[in-house]
C-alpha cells in the first residue's frame, strides 16, 4: 500500500491546476476549480453527479460560420477528476458501453474519458440510502478509477497507477484499509436483484407499472441527477453570424422526449415512461450489456420530491404476482 | 476518428413537388464533393438544415442512380425548411443509417410489397434493388395505394414497371375517380384481392398506422408467418446513431438496430411505436 500526507496531496494537485483543467467537488454540485482551497466536500455525494464532465449538460458539437463553412472544436485539454466515488466511477463504465461502441464511436465523449485522470476516494461512511453492493461491487472498487484514495484521517492511502502514485509523491505504507472496507460494506443495505430482468419483462404488461407510476410526477429530477442517466437532445442554437449546434441532456420522463411531430406519441402515458426508466435499467440493460444499468448511489431516492423509491419498486416487482 | 454528428454537405439536384396538394416534395441530392456513399434498401439519412436541426428520412434511391432521393412530407420546423430548398441550394447529410431489408434472405423468393400513401420510399429503393437483380428473385407483387391518384409517388416510374411486366402490380386509390383505371379501394381489401400465396415467400409492408392495423389481419389470413413479414418503423429521432435515447422499443434502437423489423421482432415487444 502507498501513503500520502493530505496536505501534500492538496498541494502537488493544486501544482497540476494549469496543465490539467481539475473538476472537484463544490458543495452540491462539481466544478472546474483554480484552486484546490475551492473544493467542498458537503457530506459523502454531490447532488449533481460528476458525469457533467463527460457528458456536459450542454456540450457544443460544431458551429458554422455566415458562410455555413461547419468547425469542430479542437480540444486538447487534459483533465483530472478528484473525488469521484466508486458507484459513480463504476456508472462511467456504463457510460462507455452506449458512447465507446465499435460502430459510430461519440468522439467527444471518448475525447474526454481518454484525456481525464480519475481521483477516486472510497466511502468509509455509506449513506443511509447507498446500495451499490447488490451490483457487485462496493465502497471501495477502484473500478476504472486511475488511482483511488482511503481517506485515514490526516492521509490517504492509495492505489492505483504507479506513474500517478510517483507524480504526487506516495510513499510505501505498511497499512491496509482492509478493517475499513468490510465495516463499510457491512453498514450497506443490498437490494435483490436476483431475477429482476425477467421479472419485469414478464409483469411488462400487467398493473404493475400503472401502480407504481401513481407515486411519480415524471418531473425527471433522477434522471438528471442519476449518473448513469446519458440520454440528450440536439438542438441549433442561431447566432448573428452563423450557429451551433448542441447536445443537450434530456429526460425520458418527458412526454415531448418521444413527441413526434404528427402528434403522435408512443410513450404519451406517464406510466410508459416510468416503466421505460426502470426497465432500461433493469432490463434492457442487462439484456445488452450484462450489467445493470443502475450503480446504487441512491441519488433518485433521495432527491425525488414525492418519495419515489428504486429500492422499493424493484422489491415490489420481485414480489409482483398480479 | 470520423465524427458522426457532423453532416456532409450536398448540393439539391432536383427538386418537384410530388402531389397536387404540394404536401410532398421529393429532392434529389448528389455530394458537393467526391462520390455518394454505398447503402441498402431501407436505410436512411438525416437531412441538416443549419440553424433548423435534422430530421431522420428514408432513402429513395439505390447507389448506382448517383444521387440520394428523399421525398418528404411537409409536417414541422425541419420538413418546412426543405420545402423551401430550390435546385443548387445545399443541406447537410448524416448516413446511410440503420439496418436495410434483408435482401440476402429474399433470395430465391416470392416478394410481396404493400404500401400506403408516401411511406412508399423506401419500397421504392428496394423495388429497383430487385428489379436490377430480378434473375436472383421469385415472382413480385406490388399492392401500393393512395388515397388520390396525385398521392401515388412516382407515376412514372409505376407506369413504366407495368409496363415491363416484371411485377404483378395492384395500385389502387381509395375512392373512383374520373379517368383512373387502376384499382379502387383500401389497401388490404386489394391486398386479399391479390391474394398472394405465402408459399416460399417474404411480405414487406409499408404505411401509415391505419393501413398496417388493417392489413395484419389479411396478412395473417393469407398465411404469412410474422417471422416472414418486414416493416419498417419511424419514431422521432435525433443522434440517429443509438446514443441519444429516444426512439427505443424495449432493447432495440429504431435508429441502429431498425428501422427494418420482422413482425416476430415485434411482437415480443412493448408496443410503443
Amino acid at each position: 500500500m502507498k501513503r500520502i500526507e493530505k496536505n501534500k496531496f492538496y498541494e502537488k494537485l493544486n501544482d497540476l491546476i494549469g496543465e490539467y483543467r481539475v473538476f472537484a467537488p463544490f458543495g452540491d454540485r462539481y466544478r472546474y476549480i483554480e484552486d484546490v482551497s475551492e473544493i467542498r466536500f458537503d457530506g459523502l455525494l454531490t447532488k449533481m453527479s460528476p458525469k457533467a464532465h463527460f457528458l456536459p449538460q450542454e456540450e457544443e458539437l460544431f458551429r458554422w460560420d455566415e458562410r455555413e463553412n461547419i468547425k469542430v472544436k479542437d480540444v486538447n485539454d487534459k483533465y483530472i477528476v478528484f473525488g469521484m466515488r466508486p458507484c459513480e466511477v463504476r456508472a462511467l463504465s456504463l457510460l462507455d458501453l452506449v458512447f465507446n461502441t465499435e460502430k459510430f464511436p461519440d468522439p467527444y465523449y471518448i475525447n474526454r474519458r481518454k484525456n481525464t485522470i480519475i481521483i477516486s476516494i472510497a466511502c468509509n461512511e455509506p449513506l443511509e440510502t447507498c446500495f451499490c453492493t447488490s451490483f457487485g461491487y462496493g465502497p471501495f472498487t477502484k473500478g476504472d478509477a486511475d488511482l483511488m484514495l482511503v481517506d485515514m484521517g490526516d492521509y490517504f492511502l492509495g492505489e492505483g497507477d504507479e506513474n500517478i502514485l510517483d507524480l504526487f509523491g506516495f510513499t510505501d505504507s505498511e497499512e491496509d484499509y482492509k478493517e475499513l472496507k468490510e465495516k463499510a460494506e457491512s453498514k450497506i443495505k443490498r437490494i435483490e436483484i436476483q431475477g429482476i430482468p425477467e421479472k419485469l419483462e414478464q409483469i411488462r404488461e400487467t398493473d404493475f407499472f400503472k401502480k407504481i407510476t401513481q407515486r411519480c410526477i415524471t418531473c425527471g429530477t433522477c434522471t438528471f441527477l442519476c449518473p448513469t442517466c446519458y440520454c440528450f437532445d440536439i438542438q441549433d442554437r442561431n447566432r448573428l453570424n452563423g450557429g451551433k449546434r448542441v447536445r443537450v441532456w434530456d429526460s425520458c420522463m418527458f412526454k415531448i422526449y418521444t413527441q413526434e411531430t404528427s402528434g403522435h406519441n408512443p410513450r404519451y402515458e406517464e406510466y410508459r415512461r416510468v416503466r421505460q426508466r426502470i426497465m432500461h435499467k433493469f432490463a434492457y440493460y442487462p439484456s445488452l450489456y450484462n450489467q445493470y444499468g443502475c450503480v446504487g448511489c441512491g441519488r433518485c431516492v433521495t432527491y425525488c420530491p414525492v418519495n419515489f423509491d428504486i429500492r422499493e419498486v424493484i422489491r415490489e416487482a420481485g414480489g409482483y404476482n398480479g | 476518428m470520423d465524427n458522426p454528428y457532423v453532416p456532409v454537405p450536398m448540393r439539391v439536384k432536383m427538386a418537384r413537388f410530388e402531389s397536387d396538394d404540394r404536401s410532398l416534395k421529393t429532392i434529389d441530392l448528389e455530394p458537393v464533393e467526391g462520390e455518394i456513399f454505398d447503402f441498402m434498401p431501407g436505410q436512411f439519412c438525416e437531412i441538416s438544415i443549419l440553424g433548423k436541426g435534422e430530421a431522420p428520412f428514408g432513402i429513395a434511391s439505390v447507389p448506382w442512380e448517383g444521387i440520394l432521393r428523399f421525398t418528404i412530407n411537409r409536417a414541422g420546423v425541419v420538413t418546412t425548411a426543405i420545402h423551401q430548398l430550390e435546385e443548387g441550394d445545399v443541406v447537410g447529410v448524416r448516413g446511410p443509417l440503420g439496418n436495410w431489408y434483408p435482401v440476402d434472405l429474399f433470395e430465391g423468393k416470392n416478394i410481396v410489397i404493400v404500401s400506403g400513401g408516401f411511406a412508399f420510399t423506401t419500397l421504392r429503393s428496394l423495388i429497383k434493388y430487385l428489379l436490377k437483380n430480378r434473375e436472383r428473385f421469385g415472382k413480385i407483387t406490388l399492392v401500393y395505394g393512395a388515397r388520390r391518384p396525385d398521392l401515388l409517388l412516382y407515376r412514372d416510374e409505376l407506369d413504366e414497371w407495368k409496363k415491363s411486366g416484371e411485377m404483378d402490380m395492384y395500385i389502387t386509390i381509395d375512392k373512383p375517380v374520373e379517368g383512373w383505371e387502376g384499382y379502387v379501394g383500401f389497401v388490404p381489401q386489394v391486398l386479399e384481392q391479390a391474394s398472394p400465396s405465402p408459399e416460399n415467400a417474404y411480405l414487406v409492408m409499408c404505411g401509415p398506422p391505419a393501413m398496417i392495423k388493417f392489413t395484419l389481419p389479411v396478412i395473417e389470413k393469407l398465411g404469412f408467418k410474422p417471422e416472414t413479414v418486414f416493416t419498417s418503423l419511424e419514431r422521432r429521432m435525433k443522434c440517429g446513431i443509438g446514443k441519444c435515447g429516444r426512439c427505443n422499443i424495449g432493447k432495440y434502437y429504431v435508429c441502429k438496430d431498425g428501422p427494418v423489423f420482422s413482425l416476430d421482432q415485434l411482437n415480443k415487444l412493448p408496443k410503443e411505436y
